[in-house]
Protein backbone atom coordinates (compact mmCIF):
# COMPACT_ATOMS: atom_id res chain seq x y z
CA UNK A 1 0.00 0.00 0.00
CA UNK A 2 0.98 3.81 -0.86
CA UNK A 3 -0.22 6.27 1.53
CA UNK A 4 -0.12 10.01 0.83
CA UNK A 5 -1.84 12.76 2.50
CA UNK A 6 -3.64 15.45 0.58
CA UNK A 7 -5.37 18.96 1.35
CA UNK A 8 -9.21 19.58 0.86
CA UNK A 9 -11.34 22.05 1.42
CA UNK A 10 -11.97 20.82 5.42
CA UNK A 11 -8.45 20.18 6.26
CA UNK A 12 -6.05 16.99 5.31
CA UNK A 13 -7.00 13.52 3.86
CA UNK A 14 -5.01 10.52 4.17
CA UNK A 15 -5.45 7.65 0.95
CA UNK A 16 -4.06 4.45 0.99
CA UNK A 17 -3.96 2.96 -2.31
CA UNK A 18 -3.39 -0.36 -3.66
CA UNK A 19 0.61 -1.35 -5.29
CA UNK A 20 0.42 -4.74 -5.57
CA UNK A 21 -2.50 -7.00 -6.82
CA UNK A 22 -2.54 -9.04 -3.99
CA UNK A 23 -3.93 -6.04 -2.19
CA UNK A 24 -6.83 -6.02 -4.49
CA UNK A 25 -9.85 -7.11 -3.15
CA UNK A 26 -12.25 -9.29 -5.51
CA UNK A 27 -15.17 -6.70 -4.15
CA UNK A 28 -13.01 -3.60 -5.25
CA UNK A 29 -12.83 -5.15 -9.02
CA UNK A 30 -16.46 -5.80 -9.15
CA UNK A 31 -16.77 -2.17 -8.08
CA UNK A 32 -14.81 -1.17 -11.07
CA UNK A 33 -16.09 -3.16 -12.88
CA UNK A 34 -19.36 -2.53 -12.51
CA UNK A 35 -18.87 1.41 -12.63
CA UNK A 36 -20.35 3.17 -16.00
CA UNK A 37 -17.49 5.38 -17.73
CA UNK A 38 -15.21 4.81 -14.77
CA UNK A 39 -13.44 8.46 -13.88
CA UNK A 40 -9.62 8.33 -12.01
CA UNK A 41 -11.55 9.91 -9.19
CA UNK A 42 -14.29 7.23 -8.79
CA UNK A 43 -10.94 4.53 -9.87
CA UNK A 44 -9.32 6.33 -6.91
CA UNK A 45 -12.41 5.81 -4.56
CA UNK A 46 -12.65 2.54 -5.10
CA UNK A 47 -8.83 1.61 -4.74
CA UNK A 48 -8.41 3.08 -1.95
CA UNK A 49 -12.43 2.86 -0.21
CA UNK A 50 -12.03 6.70 0.43
CA UNK A 51 -15.84 7.81 -0.31
CA UNK A 52 -16.31 9.92 -3.55
CA UNK A 53 -17.28 13.12 -1.50
CA UNK A 54 -14.43 13.14 0.24
CA UNK A 55 -12.01 13.00 -2.44
CA UNK A 56 -14.29 16.03 -4.20
CA UNK A 57 -13.28 18.07 -1.60
CA UNK A 58 -9.96 18.26 -2.44
CA UNK A 59 -8.20 21.49 -3.17
CA UNK A 60 -6.21 20.55 -6.33
CA UNK A 61 -7.45 17.75 -8.55
CA UNK A 62 -3.54 17.62 -9.90
CA UNK A 63 -2.59 16.22 -6.65
CA UNK A 64 -4.45 13.17 -7.14
CA UNK A 65 -2.00 12.71 -10.06
CA UNK A 66 0.21 10.90 -7.46
CA UNK A 67 -1.73 7.65 -7.45
CA UNK A 68 -2.13 7.69 -11.43
CA UNK A 69 1.12 5.33 -12.05
CA UNK A 70 -0.64 3.02 -9.23
CA UNK A 71 -3.83 3.23 -11.18
CA UNK A 72 -2.07 2.45 -14.91
CA UNK A 73 0.02 -0.23 -12.84
CA UNK A 74 -2.86 -2.40 -10.89
CA UNK A 75 -5.21 -1.68 -14.36
CA UNK A 76 -1.84 -3.67 -16.10
CA UNK A 77 -1.50 -6.28 -13.82
CA UNK A 78 -5.20 -7.18 -13.73
CA UNK A 79 -4.69 -7.55 -17.61
CA UNK A 80 -2.51 -10.38 -16.81
CA UNK A 81 -3.98 -12.05 -14.01
CA UNK A 82 -7.22 -13.43 -16.16
CA UNK A 83 -4.14 -15.10 -18.06
CA UNK A 84 -2.58 -16.58 -15.31
CA UNK A 85 -3.44 -20.36 -13.86
CA UNK A 86 -1.27 -20.61 -10.92
CA UNK A 87 -3.62 -21.44 -7.94
CA UNK A 88 -2.43 -20.24 -4.44
CA UNK A 89 -1.89 -23.06 -1.56
CA UNK A 90 -4.39 -21.77 1.08
CA UNK A 91 -6.46 -18.36 1.14
CA UNK A 92 -7.23 -16.89 4.54
CA UNK A 93 -10.54 -15.25 5.67
CA UNK A 94 -11.42 -12.96 8.63
CA UNK A 95 -14.32 -14.58 10.20
CA UNK A 96 -15.57 -13.56 13.49
CA UNK A 97 -12.43 -11.47 13.55
CA UNK A 98 -11.19 -14.98 13.49
CA UNK A 99 -8.40 -15.59 10.89
CA UNK A 100 -9.21 -18.89 8.97
CA UNK A 101 -6.44 -20.24 6.60
CA UNK A 102 -8.49 -22.83 3.91
CA UNK A 103 -5.83 -24.88 2.01
CA UNK A 104 -6.90 -24.99 -1.85
CA UNK A 105 -4.38 -26.55 -3.76
CA UNK A 106 -5.00 -29.62 -2.07
CA UNK A 107 -8.61 -29.79 -1.77
CA UNK A 108 -10.34 -28.45 -4.91
CA UNK A 109 -13.11 -30.93 -4.39
CA UNK A 110 -16.60 -28.76 -4.35
CA UNK A 111 -18.38 -30.43 -1.40
CA UNK A 112 -21.00 -31.36 -0.19
CA UNK A 113 -23.51 -32.25 -2.58
CA UNK A 114 -25.70 -28.97 -2.04
CA UNK A 115 -22.76 -26.87 -2.91
CA UNK A 116 -21.49 -28.75 -5.93
CA UNK A 117 -25.18 -28.74 -6.91
CA UNK A 118 -25.14 -25.28 -7.07
CA UNK A 119 -21.99 -24.76 -7.98
CA UNK A 120 -22.75 -26.56 -11.42
CA UNK A 121 -25.99 -24.75 -11.81
CA UNK A 122 -24.03 -21.27 -11.56
CA UNK A 123 -21.30 -22.69 -13.87
CA UNK A 124 -24.49 -24.36 -16.03
CA UNK A 125 -26.08 -20.74 -16.15
CA UNK A 126 -22.75 -18.63 -17.33
CA UNK A 127 -21.99 -21.02 -19.82
CA UNK A 128 -25.40 -21.05 -21.24
CA UNK A 129 -25.56 -17.04 -21.43
CA UNK A 130 -22.39 -17.21 -22.97
CA UNK A 131 -23.15 -19.50 -25.82
CA UNK A 132 -26.30 -17.56 -26.05
CA UNK A 133 -24.38 -14.72 -26.95
CA UNK A 134 -21.28 -15.88 -29.30
CA UNK A 135 -22.42 -19.42 -29.86
CA UNK A 136 -21.55 -22.97 -29.39
CA UNK A 137 -17.94 -23.17 -31.48
CA UNK A 138 -15.61 -23.39 -29.38
CA UNK A 139 -16.93 -21.50 -26.20
CA UNK A 140 -14.03 -21.92 -24.05
CA UNK A 141 -11.63 -19.91 -26.42
CA UNK A 142 -13.17 -16.59 -25.66
CA UNK A 143 -15.40 -17.63 -22.26
CA UNK A 144 -14.71 -14.72 -19.90
CA UNK A 145 -17.90 -15.25 -16.47
CA UNK A 146 -18.50 -12.48 -14.67
CA UNK A 147 -16.82 -11.22 -11.69
CA UNK A 148 -20.65 -12.25 -10.15
CA UNK A 149 -20.36 -15.24 -11.24
CA UNK A 150 -17.08 -15.96 -9.90
CA UNK A 151 -18.06 -14.54 -6.20
CA UNK A 152 -21.03 -17.03 -6.47
CA UNK A 153 -19.20 -20.30 -7.14
CA UNK A 154 -16.47 -19.75 -4.70
CA UNK A 155 -18.94 -18.76 -1.99
CA UNK A 156 -20.24 -22.47 -2.46
CA UNK A 157 -16.73 -23.66 -2.77
CA UNK A 158 -15.35 -21.88 0.28
CA UNK A 159 -19.02 -21.95 2.68
CA UNK A 160 -18.29 -25.50 4.66
CA UNK A 161 -14.33 -25.66 4.42
CA UNK A 162 -13.66 -22.04 5.80
CA UNK A 163 -17.10 -21.87 8.57
CA UNK A 164 -16.81 -25.46 9.28
CA UNK A 165 -20.78 -25.66 9.37
CA UNK A 166 -22.86 -28.07 8.00
CA UNK A 167 -24.28 -26.73 4.22
CA UNK A 168 -27.03 -24.32 4.03
CA UNK A 169 -27.90 -22.70 0.94
CA UNK A 170 -29.00 -19.60 1.94
CA UNK A 171 -25.56 -19.30 3.83
CA UNK A 172 -23.38 -20.31 1.69
CA UNK A 173 -24.96 -17.54 -0.77
CA UNK A 174 -24.54 -15.23 1.74
CA UNK A 175 -20.92 -15.92 1.88
CA UNK A 176 -20.27 -14.05 -1.11
CA UNK A 177 -19.75 -11.23 0.96
CA UNK A 178 -16.81 -12.93 2.69
CA UNK A 179 -15.23 -14.12 -0.41
CA UNK A 180 -15.44 -10.50 -1.72
CA UNK A 181 -12.56 -9.31 0.71
CA UNK A 182 -10.59 -12.06 -0.84
CA UNK A 183 -7.65 -10.85 -2.94
CA UNK A 184 -8.20 -10.68 -6.52
CA UNK A 185 -4.69 -13.37 -6.89
CA UNK A 186 -6.45 -15.58 -4.81
CA UNK A 187 -9.90 -15.80 -5.92
CA UNK A 188 -10.04 -15.37 -9.60
CA UNK A 189 -7.18 -18.04 -10.21
CA UNK A 190 -9.84 -20.72 -8.33
CA UNK A 191 -12.80 -19.52 -9.93
CA UNK A 192 -11.14 -20.04 -13.30
CA UNK A 193 -10.09 -23.20 -12.71
CA UNK A 194 -13.44 -24.31 -11.52
CA UNK A 195 -14.74 -22.79 -14.37
CA UNK A 196 -12.65 -24.27 -16.53
CA UNK A 197 -12.96 -27.66 -15.35
CA UNK A 198 -16.77 -28.14 -15.91
CA UNK A 199 -18.25 -30.41 -16.08
CA UNK A 200 -15.54 -32.47 -14.16
CA UNK A 201 -15.98 -30.29 -11.11
CA UNK A 202 -15.19 -33.22 -8.48
CA UNK A 203 -12.16 -34.49 -7.80
CA UNK A 204 -10.81 -36.47 -10.20
CA UNK A 205 -10.66 -40.28 -8.32
CA UNK A 206 -8.59 -43.55 -10.06
CA UNK A 207 -10.25 -46.70 -9.05
CA UNK A 208 -12.76 -48.03 -11.77
CA UNK A 209 -16.24 -47.06 -10.09
CA UNK A 210 -15.33 -43.25 -9.90
CA UNK A 211 -13.92 -43.57 -13.45
CA UNK A 212 -17.31 -45.37 -14.55
CA UNK A 213 -19.69 -42.72 -12.63
CA UNK A 214 -17.19 -39.96 -13.88
CA UNK A 215 -17.82 -40.49 -17.77
CA UNK A 216 -21.67 -40.85 -16.95
CA UNK A 217 -21.56 -37.32 -15.66
CA UNK A 218 -19.91 -36.43 -18.35
CA UNK A 219 -22.23 -37.47 -20.90
CA UNK A 220 -25.25 -36.34 -18.39
CA UNK A 221 -24.10 -33.05 -18.20
CA UNK A 222 -22.73 -32.54 -22.16
CA UNK A 223 -26.35 -32.94 -22.58
CA UNK A 224 -28.53 -29.34 -23.46
CA UNK A 225 -27.46 -27.35 -20.40
CA UNK A 226 -30.91 -26.20 -20.02
CA UNK A 227 -32.19 -29.42 -18.83
CA UNK A 228 -29.88 -29.82 -16.36
CA UNK A 229 -31.05 -31.30 -13.10
CA UNK A 230 -34.66 -32.09 -14.58
CA UNK A 231 -33.85 -35.54 -15.60
CA UNK A 232 -33.23 -36.92 -12.54
CA UNK A 233 -34.63 -40.29 -12.33
CA UNK B 1 -42.72 -36.72 -24.60
CA UNK B 2 -41.34 -35.49 -21.30
CA UNK B 3 -41.23 -32.11 -23.13
CA UNK B 4 -44.90 -32.21 -24.37
CA UNK B 5 -46.06 -33.55 -20.43
CA UNK B 6 -44.37 -30.20 -19.58
CA UNK B 7 -40.88 -31.07 -17.88
CA UNK B 8 -39.50 -27.72 -18.93
CA UNK B 9 -41.74 -26.10 -15.76
CA UNK B 10 -39.89 -28.10 -13.44
CA UNK B 11 -36.73 -25.54 -14.61
CA UNK B 12 -36.77 -22.64 -12.70
CA UNK B 13 -36.24 -25.44 -9.23
CA UNK B 14 -33.40 -26.13 -11.02
CA UNK B 15 -31.06 -28.45 -8.42
CA UNK B 16 -33.82 -29.01 -6.12
CA UNK B 17 -35.82 -31.23 -8.44
CA UNK B 18 -32.82 -33.33 -8.05
CA UNK B 19 -33.21 -33.11 -4.21
CA UNK B 20 -36.63 -33.45 -4.08
CA UNK B 21 -36.50 -36.90 -6.27
CA UNK B 22 -33.60 -38.27 -3.81
CA UNK B 23 -35.80 -37.39 -0.74
CA UNK B 24 -38.57 -38.78 -2.30
CA UNK B 25 -40.57 -35.74 -1.91
CA UNK B 26 -40.03 -35.51 2.20
CA UNK B 27 -38.87 -31.65 2.14
CA UNK B 28 -37.56 -32.92 5.87
CA UNK B 29 -34.70 -34.71 4.09
CA UNK B 30 -33.60 -32.15 2.09
CA UNK B 31 -31.30 -30.69 4.30
CA UNK B 32 -29.58 -34.05 4.99
CA UNK B 33 -29.44 -34.80 0.88
CA UNK B 34 -27.36 -31.52 0.39
CA UNK B 35 -25.02 -32.15 3.24
CA UNK B 36 -23.93 -35.79 1.79
CA UNK B 37 -21.16 -36.65 -0.16
CA UNK B 38 -21.70 -35.35 -3.89
CA UNK B 39 -20.13 -38.99 -4.81
CA UNK B 40 -22.73 -40.70 -2.69
CA UNK B 41 -25.59 -38.47 -4.48
CA UNK B 42 -24.41 -39.32 -7.87
CA UNK B 43 -23.85 -43.47 -6.66
CA UNK B 44 -27.54 -43.21 -6.11
CA UNK B 45 -28.52 -40.72 -9.36
CA UNK B 46 -26.79 -43.59 -11.03
CA UNK B 47 -28.69 -46.70 -9.67
CA UNK B 48 -31.89 -44.30 -9.95
CA UNK B 49 -31.47 -44.21 -13.96
CA UNK B 50 -30.35 -47.92 -13.99
CA UNK B 51 -33.55 -48.69 -12.00
CA UNK B 52 -35.85 -46.93 -14.26
CA UNK B 53 -34.44 -48.67 -17.67
CA UNK B 54 -34.25 -51.70 -16.36
CA UNK B 55 -37.97 -51.37 -15.39
CA UNK B 56 -38.53 -49.79 -18.76
CA UNK B 57 -36.96 -53.13 -20.70
CA UNK B 58 -39.16 -55.18 -18.37
CA UNK B 59 -42.38 -53.99 -18.85
CA UNK B 60 -42.31 -53.89 -22.66
CA UNK B 61 -40.76 -57.79 -22.29
CA UNK B 62 -43.33 -58.55 -20.42
CA UNK B 63 -46.00 -56.65 -22.80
Amino acid sequence: MITKTLKTTEGKISISMPEQLNELKLEQLMDMQSAENLSDLQAVSILSGTPLDKLQNIRSADELQVFNQQVLSIATQIKYLYNSEAIPKATTFIIDGKTVIVPVIKNLSVEPAGAFMAAREIIAEEVARHVKQYGEEEWQQNFNPSLQACAQLLAQYFYCKATGLRYNEYAAAAFEDQVKQLPVTDALPIAKYFFLSYPNLSKPRTSFWHRALQRWRNAQESKVLSHLNISTR
Amino acid sequence: MEERAGIKSFEPFKYINTVNALSGGDITKWDDILNTPYDRVLTKLLLNKTEAAYQKRYTELMQ
